[in-house]
């Protein structure tokens, strides 16, 4: 069996990090901010990996800015586990980018949504395990989105064949509606993941250590995703992997 | 200092006024959300429908009367009445003082998802002036507006003839303080005189009468005889189905156009509450003087109520948002209450507690004398 994982989303948008309730943004603080609430050394000792999603709208160019770049280097420095870096990215060159500025993995969404070859382009050049395609679901409605939750694209229906048609080491199904919640992931509705034979990530709605410990508990799932930036202030993340720890779910940092 | 303790479930503190802790020390708003998980809810369903069966307007007219602000419990209890109930609600908003763009734009949203709003501008000089002597006497920086929303919405309800009136929840019952209302559906002007106004509304009013001959209509209740001839209803929704304020979040926003702050809101680590004016952080704040807790106390114990967090997570919250002041709303302060802001400052750190904190109200500092239970 595969050791499950415990991730790390930091939400960043122009500048500032930010906690997104069903996609919409709530500004918390910049790179100061976050110095200052985490310590970033020993937080990225409770968990597997940590992601740094670029939110911003912009084009990437514009949305990976030297500002974002000088920011991220401060984290970067302090990080001692696996860095996805995610968000706005659609070609291969893009991608090349942010490995080149340090990233582990890339994580895309709504291009590899439109463009599975994008997904099949990146892999054969980075590997596999270099990406990882991410899908923003409305599980209550039941319809896949594109466009960071903007544009309804498929229903979930439809979500075998997408995943069918996409390379990638590993996918992370997103929820909208429980995005930001503090209610936990809506595990009853993603059965269908388990007879896909992937590395599949749930992210969204978790709010503390019980939520991670019902999905976890999940055989098909491989690790859960938060970037509940103010539930996980300081070592918010360290208490929920000792009881995950205790629990038997998690091997210790 | 000695007897100041906290309940150990959410944050709440001995010190909140009206409230109740059993012998393990857990506060009334965590026992009644516990005890509303099991509760059996068919009855006060049931009473609902025959209340709303009673008042139902025969004649096409508003069968009943919703104050609202475009925030998140008035929109989805005006939604909720009007979708599942198929009720014509009235809904009636008191422009507050120093209403915020994002209140105005919040209110035009739920008015265009489809509501009748009645909007009372009250006068703004007696509304200054009750707010001013809330401030300064009570603790209380909106005073006149927190008077208004109870007086003059029972006021339109008598003279339009509407006699059912939703409140969202008792405070008292659902976030810790007198229990009274637990099992009576009724909020009557006495209940709400002594408890939601701490008995300060009839001062500050007689302190107006005596130098102001205008019309203070809409800041005093009816009086009994109007009430009963009026056959007047007054209830909150919270007393007919578990009150959940995250549940009319997502409603208010996917039905009424509801928006969040951009940025996390002052003094709290949340954004999508109490956004309607500027004078709202400063009463917290004033609340964080009086008794030691302040927003994001408040807000943490709803998440911790709701399963979103556990305590200890909540406590490194209210570390760091509780009690900031709201600083760069100062120069508003002053301006709105003609205060220089010395005498603005003077006004808020009169009222902060002596056994709980250490003021220097020159300098404006502010030193907690306890530390948090871990």
């Amino acid at each position: 069996m595969r050791a499950k994982r415990l991730i790390f989303n930091f939400l960043y948008h122009n500048g500032s990090f930010c906690l997104s309730r069903n996609f919409r943004l709530q500004k918390v603080g910049d790179v100061s901010w976050l110095m200052d609430n985490f310590d970033i050394f020993d937080f990225s000792n409770h968990v597997d990996e940590i992601g740094i999603i670029n939110i911003s709208d912009q084009p990437f160019e514009e949305r990976y800015s030297q500002t974002f770049f000088r920011d991220i280097d401060l984290l970067l420095e302090k990080i001692t586990v696996p860095v996805t870096i995610g968000g706005g990215v659609t070609t291969v060159s893009e991608a090349g980018k942010l490995f080149d500025f340090g990233a582990d993995k890339i994580l895309i969404a709504s291009a590899c949504l439109r463009r599975p070859k994008l997904s099949h382009d990146i892999t054969t050049i980075f590997g596999a395990q270099s990406l990882i395609f991410q899908l923003d679901i409305d599980f209550e409605r039941g319809i896949v989105f594109a466009d960071n939750g903007m544009t309804p694209f498929v229903t979930v229906d439809n979500l075998p064949q997408i995943l069918m048609d996409v390379s990638a080491g590993e996918v992370c199904l997103n929820s909208i509606d429980r995005d930001g919640s503090g209610m936990g992931f809506p595990t009853h509705k993603a059965g269908f993941v388990e007879d896909l034979p992937l590395r599949m990530i749930f992210s969204g709605g978790f709010g503390e250590s019980k939520h991670f410990k019902d999905v976890l508990n999940h055989p098909s799932i491989d690790a859960c995703c938060t970037s509940n930036i103010l539930n996980f202030l300081g070592d918010g993340m360290a208490d929920v992997r000792t009881d995950l720890v205790q629990a038997g779910i998690l091997v210790s940092s | 200092m000695s007897n100041v303790f906290w309940c150990k479930t959410c944050l709440n503190m001995s010190t909140r006024p009206r409230i109740e802790f059993n012998e393990d020390k857990i506060c009334n708003a965590c026992q009644w959300s516990q005890e509303k998980k099991t509760f059996n809810w068919d009855d006060r369903e049931k009473e609902l429908a025959s209340l709303i069966e009673k008042f139902r307007s025969t004649d096409g007219g508003y069968d009943c009367i919703v104050p609202v602000s475009g925030g998140k419990d008035g929109s989805y209890i005006a939604h909720t009445l009007k979708t599942k109930f198929g009720l014509k609600p009235l809904c009636v908003t008191i422009t507050p003082a120093l209403q915020t763009d994002l209140g105005r734009r919040n209110l035009d949203a739920f008015k265009n998802s489809g509501f009748d709003v009645l909007q009372l501008d009250l006068n703004p000089s007696i509304l200054q002036e009750l707010n001013k002597i809330g401030l300064i006497d009570f603790g209380f920086p909106y005073l006149g507006w927190l008077i208004a929303i109870q007086t003059a919405v029972i006021r339109v309800s008598v003279d339009m003839k509407i006699p059912l009136i939703f409140y969202g929840e008792d405070g008292e019952v659902e976030y810790g303080g007198s229990t009274e209302t637990k099992n009576n559906p009724v909020i009557d002007i006495d209940y709400q005189r002594r408890v939601w106004f701490e008995g300060h509304a009839g001062l500050a009013l007689d302190r107006l009468v005596k130098h102001r001959d205008d019309v203070l209509r809409f800041f005093q209740f009816p009086t009994a005889d109007e009430l009963a001839a009026a056959n007047t209803f007054i209830t909150t929704w919270s007393y007919y189905e578990p009150w959940d304020s995250y549940r009319n979040y997502l409603v208010a926003k996917d039905f009424c156009g509801m928006h969040e702050a951009d940025q996390t809101n002052a003094g709290t680590f949340t954004n999508f509450s109490q956004n309607d004016q500027l004078l709202y952080p400063l009463h917290v704040y004033l609340m964080y003087l009086k008794f030691g807790f302040g927003r994001a106390t408040q807000d943490v114990g709803i998440e911790i109520r709701r399963g979103a967090m556990k305590r200890a997570q909540g406590l490194r919250l209210v570390k760091l948002y509780d009690g900031l002041f709201p600083a760069e709303l100062a120069s508003k302060y002053c301006q709105y209450y003609e205060l220089s802001k010395p005498e603005l400052y003077a006004a808020i750190f009169k009222h902060a507690n002596k056994n709980l904190f250490e003021v220097d109200e020159m300098n404006g500092s502010v030193i907690r004398l306890f530390d948090h239970e871990g």
